[in-house]
Formats: C-alpha cells, sequence, structure tokens
C-alpha cells in the first residue's frame, strides 16, 4: 500500500518522493542528528529512508514527508516496526528552520488519529534523555513515561526513555481535529 | 507510481517485491548465497536491505522484481535495476534465493524480460551490471545476455567488481557509429 496521504490545517503528510533524500541527508549530516543515532552518511540514509519506504507495502506502516501547503518538506513522520523493535514506534524529524511553529505536534496529532483509526491500540516514542524538544513534544501529545517498556537491543535505558502514547491518553479523537 | 510493474515469460511471473517474498529473500540475504550482495548478514540487517529494495520501486519507480514461479507461485529470486545511493547509474542485477533453481535458466529468463521492459517500454539506452571477478556464474550470464565489459561509465563502486554494459537493440557504440 502507499503511504496515506493525510491533510492537518497547515500541512500534508504524503508518502516520501526522491527529493526529501537530498533534504533528509542534508539534516543527517548535522549535528541535528544526534537523537536519531548520530550522524548518518548518505548509503546508509538511502537505506535507512528506502526501508522506511518500503515498510508501507510490507507491513502496512512507515514514514510520511511532511509538507506545508506550499508544497515546501518539513520533515518526517513514522509509525515504525522493524523486526527488532519489540513494538510500534511514532517518531518524527523536522528539518531546523521547520521547528518552533507547532508543525511537529499537528502532523503527530494526524498520524495518532490515523493510527488509533487503523485500530492500533498502543504506540511508544524512543526518546533520547536529553533531547528535551521532542520529550515535550510526547507529554504535550498526551503519552506517559513507561519505564517497563522493552527497548530495541540497540537502546539503552541509560539514554533512552519510552513513551506510551494511547488513543484514551489525552481524551478524545476531537482533541487531535 | 500509477501501477504496478508485472512482467510475465513462460515460467514466470515477475513483479514488485512485497510481504510474499520476503522470507525467501530474508533466508538468502541470511546465506553464504548472498556473499555478492553484502552478505551473508543478520535478520535486522536483512530486512532493512530486503525492505530498501521494495521501496526503491516507489522512490525511483524502478527496481528489483520478484521472481516467481508461474505453476507453484513460489518466490525464486529477484532481478531488475538495483539503485542504492552512491550508484552513479542504476544497475542490473539478478540472484536466485536458493541453489535448487540453479542450472534451469530462470536468471536468464528474468533478465531477458527485464531487460526488454527497460530498454523497449522504458526506453533506457543501456544499463551496467557490476559483477565480482570471482563470480563465474554471473559473468557468464552477463556475456549470454550480450552484455560486454565496459569503462565508458562511472568508476564501478563496489570493490572486486567489473562493469559489464547492456544495450538496447541499435543502442550499442557499433550499432551507432
Amino acid at each position: 500500500m502507499p503511504a496515506p496521504l493525510l491533510h492537518t490545517p497547515r500541512l500534508t503528510l504524503r508518502g516520501h518522493v526522491m527529493a526529501d533524500f537530498e533534504q533528509l541527508c542534508d539534516l543527517f549530516e548535522t549535528d541535528r542528528a544526534r537523537y536519531m543515532g548520530g550522524k548518518l552518511p548518505r548509503k546508509e540514509a538511502w537505506r535507512w529512508l528506502a526501508s522506511e519506504v518500503g515498510m508501507w507495502d510490507l507491513i502496512g506502516l512507515g514514514s510520511w514527508g511532511i509538507e506545508d501547503k506550499d508544497g515546501s518538506f518539513l520533515g518526517q513522520i513514522g509509525l515504525l516496526h522493524p523486526p527488532h523493535y519489540p513494538e510500534t514506534e511514532i517518531g518524527w524529524t523536522l528539518l531546523e528552520q521547520a521547528e518552533g511553529k507547532g508543525y511537529a505536534a499537528e502532523a503527530a496529532a494526524a498520524v495518532l488519529l490515523w493510527a488509533w483509526g487503523q485500530g492500533i491500540e498502543t504506540l511508544v516514542s524512543y526518546i533520547d534523555r536529553e533531547n528535551s524538544r521532542s520529550i515535550a513534544l510526547a507529554e504535550r501529545l498526551g503519552a506517559v513515561l513507561d519505564p517497563d517498556a522493552a527497548l530495541p537491543p540497540d537502546e539503552a535505558p541509560e539514554e533512552t526513555l519510552v513513551y506510551r502514547h494511547r488513543p484514551d491518553s489525552d481524551g478524545s479523537p476531537e482533541a487531535y481535529t | 507510481m500509477s501501477q504496478l510493474p508485472h512482467l510475465e515469460t513462460d515460467r514466470l511471473i515477475l513483479s514488485a517485491p512485497g510481504a510474499a517474498d520476503q522470507p525467501a529473500m530474508l533466508s538468502f540475504l541470511g546465506s553464504d548465497r548472498a556473499e555478492f550482495y553484502g552478505g551473508p548478514m543478520e535478520p535486522v540487517a536483512a530486512w532493512h536491505k530486503f525492505s530498501a529494495y521494495v521501496g526503491q520501486w516507489v522512490l525511483r519507480g524502478y527496481g528489483f522484481y520478484a521472481i516467481r514461479l508461474k505453476d507453484s507461485g513460489e518466490t525464486i529470486g529477484m532481478a531488475g535495476p538495483h539503485h542504492p545511493e552512491g550508484f552513479a547509474e542504476p544497475e542490473m542485477s539478478w540472484l536466485l534465493t536458493d541453489a535448487a533453481y540453479e542450472g534451469k535458466g530462470y536468471a536468464r529468463e528474468a533478465c531477458e524480460a527485464v531487460l526488454r521492459d527497460l530498454f523497449e517500454t522504458r526506453g533506457w539506452d543501456s544499463v551496467v551490471s557490476y559483477i565480482d571477478t570471482a563470480n563465474a556464474a554471473s559473468r557468464a550470464l552477463a556475456l549470454r545476455l550480450g552484455a560486454r565489459l565496459d569503462e565508458t561509465g562511472a568508476p564501478c563502486p563496489l570493490p572486486g567488481c567489473e562493469s559489464f554494459r547492456h544495450f538496447a537493440p541499435g543502442r550499442s557504440p557499433e550499432a551507432r557509429a
């Protein structure tokens, strides 16, 4: 299946296109990649992105490119469940110039609403303890720390927090509209 | 993609890879048979590699076809233009997932169908294959498919490999002279 098209008041979430790759590669070569497992060489970035795109066909989940209503690429959000993850993660990444405008919250709300509509019962976000921006967003979305949640094998509890999202954690779906 | 890619030969069906091909491909990538494909590799790496093959179709509009037997539907390999980051151009590649499928002309039958699609339907003039100097079977097949050693393209990006080039009918240097 292709990534479903999602709309919010200011954003469109759509499947990735090649142009996203260049901008994400630029992002991964900067220090902003520190919370995403470190700087990522272009060859690995390709496999990472193509894999997240391919997930839609393989497991019916994957990532979206986020763009504004003018079609400018702002970042990425995804529902990810590679086989070594104990459960499905919602993760997000914005380009630097797109931060501070509430875009990630708006995109995440739309993705959560879509996920709950698909019958997904819970999601986690694996967040670096030092990534205060993502922690604030997870809490704003109604997620709560889950110290008992299993971590993917390449994550360590000293570094990574698990925030848990549930359909009822911040009220009804109306909260997202 | 507006329509799912699909090719047929006497004995084979070639289509974009999906979940049905995953067990055969992960088994292949984890085995010694994957030595010329970056393997053998751990299950998580194999999954990322296979899902990136799937995602390449979406990002580039072409990619590896899964090769399935018409009679049984079982997946026996892949063939098609592989184009990860770091390759200056798409690379025609092929594999059979299990030794039991060798010696029956399946790889040749699949590659001929893919090359016809690239040249006749998609209008490509030529396509390169990077083949390990130790991979005698693939070198023999490349020659049988009409490819010849080629130094006109960008340097081969894979260590230990040589470039072979397949030309569309009438598009080889001699034919154009």
